[in-house]
């Protein structure tokens, strides 16, 4: 017989407790996390019947040399935390609890939460670099005109000068076509606007903790 | 007296030097501040790592030569000692002011 199964697509941005709170939602019910993917954000829950359900909890780090995510797994793993999802560049690291003697949680202290959004808002900032620089070496390629003046991406002749309803009918007529005639600009653009967030993001966190230090 | 900027240092900080005067590794460490703390502080693994990662930076501990490849075996160095030894005077006299106080 097989065991009643749920599969849930959830997307969390930055904030690694809300994640672990949702997973954790489910442990309380029953359920044990089976699988785990961060790039399609979906969550495979099983039901379980063992008294002792693993909590999952998360960590975010890379690793420069193979022997340091070594020694890496090797302490998480001695101190009762096996790893379930992760490599040596993937930067997100999901542990299972190995026996209910485990701590609770992954870090015992505020510093180390500040600490794990700080290398979260450094990731952030690394792919915002690498964005900019991307659009730096492309700027010759293809149109940057979402950039530099937006407003002449619209065809529309007086669309800028129309108000009220008019306008907005206007623009979101036009928006789709738009966003087709730049799809490459549009894409780089999200997620240049996407990593700006998440850093933000990070750094409110990492803020937050450090208040409580 | 020019107090060095590091101090006070954090209750894992300390703990964890105190564990390091004798070499070990990381769930060494995390065993021996929960014997010398009797059970009080529980270091988690995630705080470990990133404890060890601190130190080593600061050049507080060092990574001394191991049989394990798997486990790095670390202890403090002279500066970590002597870091150690100046947040214990701070300590105690921490506590000569609560003493004096008959808290």
């Amino acid at each position: 017989m097989s065991k009643e199964r749920i599969v849930k697509h959830k997307i969390f941005i930055v904030d690694i407790e809300k994640e672990q709170d949702f997973i954790d939602s489910y442990i309380e019910k029953g359920y044990k996390l089976k699988y785990v993917n961060n790039n399609t954000f979906k969550y495979i829950f099983e039901k379980c019947d063992d008294e002792f359900i693993p909590k999952i909890r998360i960590d975010y780090r890379t690793f420069k040399k193979k022997d340091e995510y070594t020694e890496y797994i090797s302490m998480y793993e001695d101190a009762g935390w096996k790893q379930i999802k992760g490599s040596k560049n993937s930067g997100i690291h999901y542990f299972e609890q190995i026996t209910p003697d485990t701590t609770d949680d992954l870090f015992s202290d505020k510093q180390s939460y500040s600490e794990l959004y700080k290398r979260m808002f450094a990731y952030s900032i690394s792919c915002l670099s690498f964005y900019a620089i991307m659009i730096f070496i492309l700027h010759n390629q293809f149109n940057t005109t979402i950039f530099t003046n937006p407003k002449n991406l619209f065809f529309t002749p007086g669309l800028w000068d129309a108000t009220g309803i008019k306008f907005a009918a206007g623009f979101m007529f036009e928006l789709p076509f738009v966003i087709l005639r730049n799809v490459a600009p549009f894409l780089l653009f999200l997620s240049s606007i996407l990593f700006i967030a998440c850093a933000f993001k990070c750094k409110k966190k990492e803020k937050e903790y450090n208040t409580m230090l | 007296m020019n107090r060095s900027k590091y101090l006070p240092l954090t209750e894992t900080t300390y703990l964890v030097l105190l564990a390091l005067i004798e070499p070990g590794h990381g769930y060494v460490i995390m065993q021996k501040v929960e014997e010398l703390s009797d059970g009080n502080v529980r270091i988690a693994a995630g705080t470990m790592y990133g404890a060890i990662d601190n130190l080593m930076k600061l050049k507080w501990i060092q990574s001394v030569p191991s049989s394990d490849a798997r486990r790095k075996v670390y202890q403090i160095t002279d500066a970590g000692l002597s870091i150690l030894r100046e947040e214990t005077n701070r300590l105690r006299s921490m506590l000569a002011i609560a003493d004096n106080l008959n808290l």
